[in-house]
C-alpha cells in the first residue's frame, strides 16, 4: 500500500537511525509488534514533541495521544512500510494544535522555566524557540533536531513546501533577532 | 558559533532530559485506548438508542402525517357558475357542418331574458326571421330546456336540453340532449361572449 508514510524517509543521521530498519519490516498487526514499535519510537517521538512544547508532562501526554491513535488504527497502519513515520507525524500535528490552543488561552504567558538541564544547555536559545508560533517551532525542531529536508517538513506539517520554507525562514530570522545573531544564508 | 550550530546544539542537549518510562507509558496508552474505544461505543450506542426511541415515539405520528398527506384528495375545483340570463353573441363565420348546410354561418346574438323568453338575431342574409311569440327556455337545476328555433330551423325536433357554464364574460353551452343538429351546432360549437 502506498501511503504518505512512504515519503518520510528519515535520514540516516537522524536521532534514532536504527528504528526505521526495524519498522521497515513491519507487516503484521499483533500486540507484540505494536509493543516493539512503541518501545523504539515512543522516546524519539516524545523528544521531538518535548522540543516543541518544552514541558515534559505535556509532551508525554501529547505523545501518548498520538500512540493511542496509532493503536486504534493499528490494523491499517501496521500494513504501512513505516508506521513510525505515521505516528511521528500525528504527534507533531497534535503538538502544533496543542500550542495553538494554549496560545489562544494565553497560557503560554506562564513562564515554565526550561526545566532542569542535565547538561549545560543554551537557555537563551530555548527561550527564543518558545517565542515562536507552533508551526515555526515544528519547522525548527524538524530541521535542526531531526535533520529533515524541506520536502519532508512540509509533508509532516501538512503544507506546501514553499509554506514550510516560509515557516523556517521566519523562525530563523526571529531567532536571530532574539539572540542577536546573523542569519548567514537561507535554507535549501 | 553560528546561529544554526547554536540552535542545533541547544536542541540536542535539551532533548537529553527526555527519558520516558516506556513500560509505564505503554500501559497508559493501552488504558487510554480502551477508554477511547469505550467512549466511542457508548456514543454510538447512545445515538442508536436515541434514534430507536425517536422511531418508537415519533415514528407512528410521522407515518400518520405522511399517510394523511398522501391520501387527502385534492380539493375539487370549485366552479362558480354564473346565471344564464343575459345577452351574448358569437361569430360562426366559416363554421362547417349543419351551420354551413343551413346557411346560418355568421354573427349570431341571443338574449336569455329573465322572464324565460329568448330573443335571437341571426346573421344578416340568413333569411331567418324571428317570430312571435318568442322562443323560451326553462332552467332546471344546472340545465335548461329550450324550444329555440322550433318554428324555423328545428321544426319537428322538439326541445333541447343544455348545461351551461358562465365564467366572466363567456358562456359555454353543452348539449345534454337535442335532436336538432343545427341548433346544437349553433349553441355549442363556439363559446358565446356576453355583450
Amino acid at each position: 500500500m502506498i501511503t504518505d508514510a512512504h515519503r518520510l524517509d528519515r535520514r540516516q543521521d537522524g536521532p534514532c537511525p536504527h528504528a526505521d530498519v526495524v519498522l521497515g519490516a513491519w507487516v503484521t498487526s499483533t500486540d507484540a509488534e505494536y509493543d516493539l514499535l512503541f518501545s523504539v519510537e515512543f522516546p524519539a517521538v516524545m523528544r521531538t514533541v518535548y522540543l516543541m512544547l518544552h514541558d515534559l508532562e505535556w509532551a508525554e501526554d501529547v505523545t501518548q495521544d498520538a500512540f493511542v491513535q496509532l493503536l486504534r488504527h493499528w490494523k491499517k497502519v501496521a500494513r504501512y512500510d513505516r508506521p513510525g513515520a505515521w505516528v511521528r507525524r500525528v504527534a507533531i500535528r497534535l503538538a502544533v494544535e496543542a500550542l495553538r490552543r494554549e496560545r489562544l488561552r494565553s497560557l503560554l504567558e506562564r513562564e515554565a522555566e526550561p526545566a532542569i538541564w542535565p547538561q549545560p544547555a543554551d537557555v537563551d536559545v530555548i527561550r527564543a524557540i518558545r517565542e515562536l508560533p507552533g508551526m515555526q517551532r515544528a519547522a525548527i525542531v524538524l530541521f535542526y533536531f531531526e535533520d529533515r529536508p524541506l520536502a519532508e517538513i512540509s509533508d509532516i506539517l501538512g503544507c506546501a513546501e514553499p509554506t514550510a520554507r516560509v515557516h523556517l525562514h521566519r523562525a530563523r530570522k526571529r531567532l536571530a533577532d532574539l539572540l542577536g545573531e546573523e542569519v548567514s544564508e537561507d535554507v535549501s | 558559533m553560528s546561529l544554526d550550530k547554536r540552535v542545533k546544539d541547544a536542541l540536542e542537549r535539551s532533548s537529553l532530559i527526555v527519558d520516558p518510562d516506556v513500560r509505564r507509558d505503554l500501559s497508559t496508552v493501552r488504558q487510554k485506548t480502551r477508554r477511547a474505544v469505550i467512549r466511542h461505543r457508548i456514543a454510538v450506542t447512545l445515538v442508536a438508542a436515541t434514534l430507536a426511541v425517536g422511531v418508537v415515539f415519533f415514528g407512528p405520528g410521522v407515518l400518520d402525517v405522511i399517510r394523511s398527506q398522501r391520501h387527502v384528495p385534492a380539493n375539487p375545483p370549485s366552479v362558480s357558475n354564473g346565471p344564464l340570463p343575459g345577452s351574448y353573441r358569437v361569430d360562426l363565420t366559416g363554421a362547417g357542418g349543419p351551420v354551413a348546410a343551413s346557411s346560418v354561418d355568421g354573427a349570431w346574438s341571443v338574449t336569455f331574458n329573465g322572464d324565460g323568453s329568448i330573443v335571437w338575431n341571426p346573421p344578416p342574409g340568413s333569411g331567418l326571421i324571428e317570430s312571435l311569440p318568442r322562443d323560451t327556455y326553462q332552467v332546471s337545476g344546472t340545465t335548461f330546456s329550450t324550444n329555440l328555433f322550433a318554428r324555423s330551423l328545428c321544426q319537428g325536433a322538439g326541445i333541447g336540453t343544455y348545461g351551461w357554464v358562465r365564467s366572466g364574460g363567456t358562456l359555454t353551452l353543452d348539449a345534454t340532449r337535442d335532436d336538432c343538429a343545427v341548433r346544437r351546432a349553433i349553441l355549442t360549437s363556439t363559446p358565446w361572449q356576453a355583450t
